[in-house]
């Protein structure tokens, strides 16, 4: 009989495998508003070197994390020696980043080249090592197919986005084609359909809500796909499918949330919130603008919130988890593990950052954005190290004594 | 009549929802109706861990042959639950509501994850391998 092995956690990946990616993540967002803030008074802040900072230092970086402990958890798909698999795979993204960002902040096309390659070659490894699990899977979910192609989308706007950088240094033309089709797959095609395939397991999960409608979580890809298509054309009303699922998907979501069982308000409850609040109002930009900057800040806020309040949620619950069964004597609380209050001062300083971008219009205080963000990051990266630090002072496995 | 889902993914309801209004009650430091709200929630659950534990997984795995596999992995965490679910009532004792909600926001996250590979693997399998009937007879009787 052909069983299922990722029945449970006790499939899970070690802590450092998650946790690591998340630290990092954590790091080179704080990292990122370092050099926003120099490229700020340098005069070399551009809105690639912006958006990147975000959405491949932090975002992607996170969600590999968070891939390696899910396949095996929640979509079935075990992925053997998963320690010696993630590093090379982090080793592979920290050494496409570094040359990338340094490319954008220097404006250097040769360097932006280098790491464009490098981060493809990283990103074509970990895609095809998770694809290659998941394409094994004989039943699926809504949450292991959604990530399939969540995964696929990802390989193809990465393969795009190398091309743009082809393109930047003149091998190739197009590059206004090249990047509103690399733009759609990786915000829409991997960083949304993503956040959407998990959110049909988690929403449930953490807030004990009623399930997303069958027919709308199981075929959520086929939806997609084709609004993706008409996306990518370039007639008036071309988005305006793709702006009509994202929020349709938001609503539904905000919906669960305020009718959910559990009626004590836990705080990642409230990241939650924000975040969908960002996605509904990025969508509104999306239709009248396209990707311009007034979509990308509202884009980047819903998806950065977002990861937020799952890394505070995850990474006290691993703690625990991994505790608990390697036999520890001491176990602390998921509240233990991340000082509430540093949870709380992420959560302000998140809204601060959304009212701060919004009003850039009115007020042009464009230090102040880059500011709230280097505290927030340096927040978010002290509450994560911290709480990852815990585990492994408590590990029997990293301490003979415990 | 039933399937072995239907029937059991309907106890699952039952207990998130017991939960829940224990947790609505303990947050508002409602304690003697909380403990009320405890027991039922705490029998509940025991109750179906039991269901499963003497009458489904024995029946899995005397028709599949599968001891070590999947009904192995339930019960370990239902030990993981039983044993957050003792440490919640010791913190109701003590009216620490702190320690209590912490504990079962540990509980849910575990509960609901195992909850969910059981309405999508397990319980299609059992639906599979077994007679839902006679399975479900079987499990009311205890």
């Amino acid at each position: 009989m052909n069983l299922p092995r990722g029945l449970s956690l006790l499939q899970a990946p070690p802590f450092i495998v998650v946790s690591g990616f998340f630290i990092t993540a954590c790091f080179l967002w704080f990292l990122g508003s370092l050099v926003e803030l120099v490229a700020f008074f340098t005069d070399r802040l551009s809105l690639p070197l912006f958006v990147h900072i975000t959405t491949l230092g932090f975002a992607l970086f996170t969600m590999f994390g968070a891939l390696f402990q899910m396949l095996p958890v929640v979509a079935g798909a075990v992925i053997d020696k998963p320690k010696e698999k993630a590093l090379l795979s982090w080793i592979l993204m920290l050494l496409g980043y570094i040359p990338f960002i340094l490319g954008f902040y220097l404006k250097d096309l040769y360097l932006l080249l280098f790491g464009a390659l490098l981060l493809l070659v990283a990103i074509l490894y970990t895609s095809l090592l998770m694809l290659s699990k998941l394409l094994k899977i004989k039943s699926y979910t809504p949450t292991s197919k959604g990530m399939k192609f969540a995964l696929f989308f990802l390989l193809l706007g990465a393969f795009f986005g190398f091309l743009v950088v082809l393109s930047y240094a003149g091998y190739i033309p197009h590059t206004g084609y090249l990047l509103r089709t690399h733009m759609l797959l990786m915000l829409f095609g991997w960083v949304f359909s993503l956040v959407a395939s998990v959110s049909f397991q988690v929403v449930e999960m953490f807030f004990v809500t009623k399930p997303y409608p069958p027919f709308y979580a199981f075929n959520f890809p086929y939806l997609l796909i084709p609004t993706l298509f008409i996306g990518l054309l370039e007639f008036k009303i071309s988005r305006l499918p793709l702006t009509v699922l994202v929020m349709f998907h938001a609503l539904l979501t905000l919906h669960r949330l305020f009718t959910r069982r559990r009626k004590v308000a836990e705080k990642s409850l409230y990241f939650w919130y924000v975040s969908h609040a960002n996605l509904l109002l990025a969508m509104l930009l999306f239709i009248f603008y396209g990707f311009e900057v007034p979509f990308l800040i509202a884009f980047g806020l819903f998806f950065s919130t977002l990861i937020m309040g799952m890394m505070f949620r995850i990474i006290p619950f691993l703690v625990w988890f991994h505790l608990s069964s390697e036999g520890s004597s001491h176990i602390p609380l998921m509240s233990e593990v991340i000082d509430q209050r540093l949870i709380k001062s992420c959560l302000v300083l998140s809204i601060l950052l959304s009212l701060s971008l919004y009003s850039l219009p009115i007020t042009k205080l464009e230090l102040l954005p880059i500011l709230i963000h280097l505290f927030l990051s340096l927040l978010l990266f002290y509450s994560i190290l911290k709480g990852s630090l815990l585990y492994f002072g408590l590990s029997p496995l990293y301490n003979a004594s415990k | 009549m039933f399937t072995i889902t239907e029937y059991l993914t309907e106890e699952h309801r039952e207990c998130d929802e017991l939960y829940a209004k224990m947790e609505e009650l303990v947050s508002a430091e409602n304690w003697e109706e909380a403990k009320k709200a405890f027991e039922s929630f705490k029998t509940e659950t025991l109750k179906h861990f039991q269901r499963e534990e003497d009458v489904l997984f024995p029946e899995f795995e005397g028709r599949t042959g599968i001891v070590m596999g999947p009904t192995q992995v339930m019960r370990m965490e239902h030990a993981q639950a039983r044993e957050l679910i003792q440490r919640m009532e010791q913190a109701l004792e003590r009216r620490d509501k702190k320690t209590l909600l912490s504990t079962g926001e540990t509980f849910m996250i575990l509960i609901q994850q195992h909850n969910m590979k059981e309405e999508q693997i397990l319980y299609p399998m059992c639906d599979q391998h077994l007679d839902p009937s006679e399975v479900i007879q079987k499990m009311e009787a205890l």
